[in-house]
């Protein structure tokens, strides 16, 4: 049985533009502010009011094209997480900064460096999503060919964290000692320049799906990001991820689940329906082309919308390992679709994260209802478009949350470890 | 004329108060005239880079710093230009244009040893390491075309694709595919800075926009300034002026005699007053951007050149 957490943690998942492909195209949404630090002034704030453990920003080390043609339709947020975050920082006191950072495409010393500065910066708000980055066009960014294999990305990440952990604690430490590490991937002989870390060791969050990122999330995450579409998937991923904690010897409450949930607020549930609805159509079918091409590394919009999917010339062609992509896009092979029915389906039908369409007091409802169940610690919240849904639900539903006792009314510390009830490593 | 100094966490007050004294230090130059402040430390004359990673303190620093341009001071030799390009991207939209870079081929030993093994130089191939990344850098920014964005709701059009491509830059050092995903920053290049004594610019045909040069006394700074126009250096340059006024030594008293800077770079242990001093011998520039202030033209890309061509 799912023991159940005691309180509800909330992160804002705030890529420029929201969660829905064609969201950027919505009467109220503001693509062009998204290039502006005062939008992200006003987005921290926002996040700030709703009294968010953190606003989290995705990455990824890759242009958006597929064999070299960038979309035309989708909206690309294009500035560099990081320094939004620093900025965001700057405006704010409380809310937490999550930056997702590559293992695999960066060294330990300068990952150590980024985030003693970020913490320093934000006096302890830090937190650092790792990722071991599972696009093929990254290797070839970093001038090497092919991205390495996933089991060896995850061995690599391990050790990674445990240099840069050693790098972090060696600031907390008065004698100020010299790292010494030399392992598989690192032989190193370091000590930061940076002269204070508020948190001790920034917050360690992670993202992983396969057995090799559950084992690494369980021996080294105190926070983890995941799809979980269903309460009952929900449920099944936060037990097994408990049960390999505390086989990793650790406390599992030490570990929160914060599983993605994308939703549209209204102030009734008709109205929220319409506004889904016309969310997805603003994704045309050319749009949902280049979505698909995007996400199998293959440039569809060479043929016809209305050709039959070229299933053997996409995998022959396809930036992704054939395989995958070949089992991805039999159904659709099967049912005899075009490029264009499938692509929008596929574009339009929900993958992975849970998405919300309702009103505010039933998603309050939802919240708790997965945290009574066991479901999961809290919710990384993708706001349908920006900023107007985020607006929304930390106007209407937080307000809820707060009223039932599941959110905090005000923050109690000031860091994100506080924020997060972890310990302070201090 | 341009005034500048470095900005780096101060050496003598406690872990906490280390911002709150940052942002007062960034008030004392601003209100004390300076126009361009590079997030790094001087080390005698010499700018290195600083103890807060100058790429998290550009944008932290951003809306405090408002008119005052900011230079990051970078650990070239340990820097990967797909990250630097688009920290720098992003930061020069969050400043409104008004980024400059200062790729360092400087390091520590502790820095080097740390990075470790996977980034081992021999000293000889610094110059050319340190070069290539900022070769590779400038190359992912050409990915983007100034105008790529079209960010039209009603056609449902965000891009010209035709306007953003892969590079496939191929240098000494890095190979780099792209396109990046990041806009072109808005100056096209942010500002690229120079220290004369730096490594860097042992690399054949490095060309900075602007340079740091001289220290000593006026004579010696004037004739090293000399000394680079006539070998062809035609961007800005800031003579780096020592000592503090309050002290009554000579080089910040002697300023005026220097002959051919266009500003100066204070290396004063009391920047404020120094440049308090230097502000009424000259008027700030005018521009939005930093490339307008410092007359500097927004570098293009050598593909949309061939767009052009081609259409
Ligand atoms: C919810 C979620 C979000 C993720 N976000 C990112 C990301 O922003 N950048 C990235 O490079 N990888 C991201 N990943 C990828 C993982 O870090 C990991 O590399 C990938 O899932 C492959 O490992 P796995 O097979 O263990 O899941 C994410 C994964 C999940 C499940």
């Amino acid at each position: 049985m799912s023991k159940p957490a005691r309180e509800l943690h909330i992160w804002a998942f705030l890529q420029g533009i929201g969660f829905y492909p064609g969201g950027w195209r919505h009467p109220l949404a503001q693509p062009r502010s998204v290039f502006d630090r005062a939008y992200y002034e006003d987005v921290a704030r926002l996040a700030e009011r709703g009294r968010f453990d953190a606003i989290v920003f995705g990455d990824q080390l890759q242009g958006r094209d597929a064999a070299g043609r960038t979309p035309e339709r989708l909206a690309i947020p294009t500035l560099d997480p990081f320094t939004l975050l620093s900025a965001m920082g700057a405006v704010t006191e409380r809310v937490g900064l999550v930056a997702t950072v590559s293992t695999t495409y960066n060294a330990p010393m300068g990952v150590a460096e980024r985030f003693a500065s970020l913490d320093l910066a934000s006096s302890g708000r830090a937190g650092w999503n790792i990722v071991t980055t599972a696009h093929p066009n990254a290797a070839p960014n970093f001038g090497e060919r092919d991205l390495m294999e996933k089991g060896l990305r995850y061995r690599r990440a391990e050790e990674f964290v445990n240099v840069t952990t050693q790098l972090w604690d060696a600031v907390d430490d008065p004698a100020r000692p010299i790292v010494r590490h030399k392992g598989e991937w690192f032989d190193v002989e370091g000590q930061l320049d940076t002269p204070y870390v508020p948190q001790g060791r920034p917050v360690l969050v992670q993202a992983g799906q396969s057995g090799d990122g559950r084992d690494f999330a369980a021996r080294t995450a105190e926070a983890i990001f995941c799809p979980a579409a269903t309460l009952e998937a929900g449920q099944a991923f936060r037990d097994d991820i408990r049960e390999r904690v505390a086989r990793a010897g650790r406390d599992p409450d030490g570990v929160k689940i914060m599983p993605g949930l994308a939703f549209v607020l209204a102030d009734t549930e008709e109205a929220a329906q319409r506004k889904e609805r016309e969310l997805l159509e603003m994704a045309d079918d050319g749009l949902c082309i280049e979505y698909l091409s995007e996400s199998i590394g293959y440039d569809l919009t060479r043929h016809a919308a209305s050709d039959l999917i070229p299933i053997d010339t996409i995998v022959a062609e396809c930036e992704f390992p054939a395989e995958d992509i070949r089992r991805m896009l039999t159904p659709g092979v099967e049912r005899g679709q075009t490029i264009a029915d499938y692509c929008r389906g596929y574009a339009r039908q929900p993958r992975g994260h849970a998405i919300f369409v309702g009103t505010a007091e039933q998603l309050a409802d939802r919240m708790g209802h997965w945290i009574d169940e066991g479901g999961c610690d809290g919710f990384t919240l993708q706001p349908g478009f920006m900023p107007e849904e985020l607006r929304l639900f930390v106007d209407h539903t937080v307000p809820l949350l707060q009223q039932r006792g599941l959110l905090r009314t005000d923050y109690e510390g000031t860091t994100l470890r506080n924020h997060l009830g972890l310990s302070t490593r201090r | 004329m341009i005034l500048s100094t470095c900005l780096d966490l101060a050496a003598d007050v406690a872990g906490p108060q280390l911002m709150a004294r940052l942002r007062a230090d960034l008030s004392a130059c601003k209100a004390a005239g300076a126009d361009m402040l590079l997030l790094g430390r001087q080390d005698g004359a010499l700018v290195v880079p600083g103890r807060l990673d100058a790429l998290i303190g550009a944008p932290s620093l951003a809306g405090d710093a408002q008119g005052v341009a900011l230079v990051a001071v970078l650990p070239t030799l340990f820097s990967l230009p797909f990250h630097v390009a688009r920290g720098l991207s992003a930061a020069d939209f969050l400043t409104g244009g008004t980024m400059g870079w200062l790729p360092s081929a400087v390091t520590t030993s502790l820095r080097t040893t740390g990075f470790g093994a996977e980034y081992a130089i021999d000293a000889s191939d610094i110059p050319a390491k340190a070069a290539d990344m900022v070769r590779a850098t400038q190359a992912l920014w050409d990915s983007w075309d100034g105008d790529a964005l079209v960010i039209d709701k009603a056609t449902g059009r965000y891009l010209d694709t035709s306007r953003v491509r892969r590079v496939d830059y191929r240098g000494t050092h890095f190979d780099v595919m792209g396109p990046l995903n990041a806009a072109r920053p808005p100056q096209g290049y942010p500002v690229l800075v120079a220290d004369e004594q730096d490594a860097i610019l042992r690399a054949p045909d490095y060309r900075p926009d602007l340079l740091l040069v001289g220290g000593d006394d006026a004579v010696g700074t004037s004739s090293a300034i000399a000394a680079w126009r006539e070998r062809g250096f035609s961007g800005r340059i800031l003579a780096k002026v020592a000592s503090a006024v309050v002290a009554g030594a000579c080089p910040i008293d002697q300023a005026g005699a220097i002959i051919g800077a266009d500003g100066f770079h204070v290396i004063a242990a009391d920047a404020p007053s120094a440049l308090a001093a230097l502000r009424p011998s000259g008027t700030p520039p005018t521009g939005a951007t930093l490339r307008e202030r410092l007359s500097l033209a927004v570098p293009a890309t050598p593909h949309s050149a061939n767009r052009s061509i081609a259409a």
